[in-house]
């Protein structure tokens, strides 16, 4: 055997290799979403078997009705999509704003200092301010409602996110572009609005879904603040189906309310999972 | 005609003024409004909330008090009542539990409200099962009136015990292992394959169990004052033991430190024969889960030690509906508790949400004595000890896995001689303070 043909032979292994790694890890990561899906469509005799059948042995789909009347899963979900997209919104402005300022106008070593307080805030666990976070929004009449939500999102999500578009920033957009439209007569505000904007789609989606999937899964702030059921987000609700001692007689449904929980999030990735990678990859790479 | 005219119209007022004043009498709390927080109970949320959409509908037509029910769920209620007694937001009316740890955090201002009054107005302390009392009552005052109980009893697979020639329910803790060594079934080499016994609670959280063995052997856990643990005794000593033996000697129930393995979920499979320490939902659960059960399943008192009667050989939890000092309407707080807690609306909601009643008179209701799955929890609650002492500093005595009392039974079941184990708990309980 020639030199040619073991090389030949080991870059096949190697991408053979390669692909058995990652239909292991598929499989690791993916075996929760499967035991939800197999569990929801599961006859109800077959739910609780032990030991457990990794097949059904016929298809039910009656969870996928009964869902909707067993909790308000639709007001649920519109509280969640309501407080999950404001924080987007307000989190991306924040973010960008805060981000293309520091990445352009402060220097060298202000820069370096605003970027070590925020990656500190994210090592604070959110537990420890939660309670004071509490006391301060109860204080100004803010539980039970959805700013007092959505002001708290903003809070813990504005420091990533900055710090994933200041990256965006930096590595993405040239200087020399924004020379150029300072020349043609642009304002500051101008060369942001009309030039970086436009070519950070990538970055600020990327930073959007951030921020929207931390506020959609979010459960312990908004299960202390909110004690309305009308009000709570699907995260909360979801553990209406537990009951004391964490017991669930309808674990079949609570895996169904679990698929439909996670079609949002699914939706939104898979429309938006160029910009994301893309967005973070430009970041990560050259920043 | 202008005299009559006005006659006319003095005794419209009139007659208008005196209905407004009867109706006052009658509803004197009319249009207030109450906030009232309780947990998720029940195999379905929406059969909670009809029920509680009735029960407040009711008691607003009688009264005119609307009630705003908000379902809290089990994963923060106790973060929830904790900031509603430090001067974070408070409902009117809550169902609760610690009550002992709520009322010692709560201050002039804030917290749980005293209702000796209403105790008395509803009949004394005799009104509830003694578990009630021990978890509403804090040295002598009264911060909850009880509601929803619980108790422990035996499951048993009827289908295997007709196979196996058994005919009745195991009274004494000798028939019980007679029986379990009849219905299990071991490999060659002795592993069990199907389990005559299992514990109820999983996980090797023996305490549970090992606290209905030593009600059941005439022990307590603490003294009638709650002010000294009463470990070092034979009958303490005489339930650990069983409780190692059913596992090391008898070989009649698996050494359940498997964390998946759930006592419940292998009698549904067919699996296990008997569960020793079953709560009142195991019904709503295994019909829900398991439809195939039906009728293959029965509930029995747990065995005694000797099957000699001694006074309080089960034992049952419960808990209270509390009133809040933030309350800005105490008097409508109190007629909405009382009304809640009255029997007719108990027994209503013990039969909606699947649940024992600590009240002793809804727990005579035929619907709990002659019911053949009920009947033995009405047997047992009504001769039980409190599960739960009333102590502050209770969940850290009972933690699991680490807790002196969980460690102390899992230290004898492997293999730690009763004494060492016992001197080792009191040693730990003293360290923490009760």
């Amino acid at each position: 055997m020639n030199a040619k043909t073991k090389k030949k032979i080991q870059k096949v292994w190697k991408v053979i290799w390669h692909y058995i790694s990652l239909f292991l890890i598929s499989c690791f990561v993916l075996l929760p979403y499967y035991w939800m899906i197999v569990t929801a469509v599961k006859p109800t005799e077959e739910v609780m078997q032990s030991p457990a059948t990794l097949l059904p042995s016929r298809l039910s789909f009656t969870n996928f009705t009964k869902v909707w009347s067993s909790i308000p899963l639709a007001t649920y979900m519109k509280n969640s999509m309501v407080v999950s997209l404001t924080a987007t919104v307000v989190s991306v402005i924040f973010a960008t704003l805060c981000g293309y300022s520091i990445s352009r106008y402060i220097r060298k070593r202000a820069q370096r200092v605003s970027f070590v307080i925020m990656l500190v805030s994210q090592l604070i666990p959110g537990i420890v301010t939660m309670i004071s976070l509490y006391f301060i929004m109860f204080n100004m009449k803010l539980t039970n409602t959805y700013v007092g939500l959505v002001i708290a999102y903003v809070v813990w999500a504005v420091p990533f996110c900055t710090l994933m578009i200041k990256s965006y920033f930096d590595a993405a957009i040239p200087v020399a572009i924004e020379e150029s439209a300072r020349i043609d007569g642009c304002s500051n505000f101008g060369i942001f609005w009309r030039v970086c904007l436009p070519i950070s789609v990538p970055g600020i989606i990327s930073t959007g879904i951030f921020a929207f999937i931390t506020a959609w899964n979010e459960y312990m702030w908004a299960s202390i603040i909110l004690s309305k059921d009308k009000l709570k987000p699907v995260s909360v609700g979801i553990y209406d189906f537990i009951g004391q001692y964490s017991a669930n007689t309808k674990m079949a449904i609570t895996m169904t309310a679990g698929i439909i929980i996670t079609i949002p999030a699914i939706i939104i990735f898979a429309f938006l999972q160029k910009y994301l990678i893309s967005g973070l990859s430009a970041g990560a790479v050259k920043g | 005609m202008k005299k009559s005219l006005i006659a006319l119209g003095m005794t419209g007022t009139m007659i208008l003024a005196g209905t407004s004043m009867v109706m006052a009498e009658d509803k004197p709390y009319d249009g207030t409004n109450l906030v009232f927080w309780m947990q998720a109970y029940g195999s379905d949320p929406s059969i909670q909330r009809a029920a509680l959409d009735k029960v407040t509908a009711d008691f607003q037509e009688q009264t005119g008090i609307s009630v705003e029910y908000n379902i809290v769920d089990w994963g923060s209620a106790s973060q929830k009542l904790t900031l509603a007694c430090t001067g974070g937001e408070a409902p009117d009316v809550a169902d609760i539990f610690f009550t002992k740890s709520l009322a010692t955090m709560s201050s002039d201002e804030y917290g749980l409200m005293e209702l000796n009054d209403l105790v008395e107005e509803m009949g004394g302390e005799d009104t509830w099962i003694t578990a009630g009392k021990d978890e509403a009552c804090v040295d002598g005052d009264w911060y909850g009136i009880p509601w929803r109980a619980d108790t422990r009893v035996l499951l048993y697979n009827t289908e295997d015990f007709e196979n196996a020639g058994i005919t009745e329910a195991p009274t004494t803790w000798d028939e019980l292992v007679e029986d379990a060594q009849k219905l299990t079934v071991t490999d060659e080499d002795g592993n069990i394959t199907h389990a005559g016994l299992a514990w109820y609670s999983d996980m090797g959280r023996y305490d549970q169990t090992w606290f209905s063995m030593l009600a059941q052997c005439g022990g307590t856990l603490m003294n009638d004052e709650f002010t000294e643990f009463t470990l070092d005794t034979e009958q303490s000593k005489q339930a650990l033991a069983f409780l190692s033996d059913c596992i090391n000697t008898y070989n009649i129930c698996s050494n359940s430190l498997d964390a998946s393995y759930d006592a419940v979920t292998e009698f549904m499979s067919g699996n296990v024969s008997m569960v020793f320490g079953v709560t009142g939902e195991t019904k709503n659960n295994i019909l829900q889960n398991a439809p195939q059960m039906e009728g293959k399943f029965a509930s029995a008192p747990l065995p005694t030690a000797t099957g000699a009667e001694n006074e309080k050989n089960g034992i049952s939890f419960s808990a209270p509906i509390g009133i809040f000092k933030t309350t800005e309407n105490a008097d409508a707080a109190k007629e909405w508790v009382k009304y809640f807690c009255s029997e007719d609306v108990q027994l209503y909601m013990s039969q909606e949400l699947g649940l024992l009643n600590s009240n002793c008179a809804v727990m005579e209701n035929s619907y709990f004595t002659e019911d053949d799955w009920l009947k033995a929890f009405s047997t047992t609650i009504a001769n039980s000890q409190s599960g739960d002492m009333p102590l502050t500093t209770w969940s850290q005595i009972d933690a699991w896995p680490d807790g002196p009392i969980p460690s102390m039974c899992a230290n004898v079941v492997n293999g730690t001689d009763a004494d060492t184990a016992i001197a080792e708990c009191l040693s730990q309980i003293e360290a923490i303070g009760f």
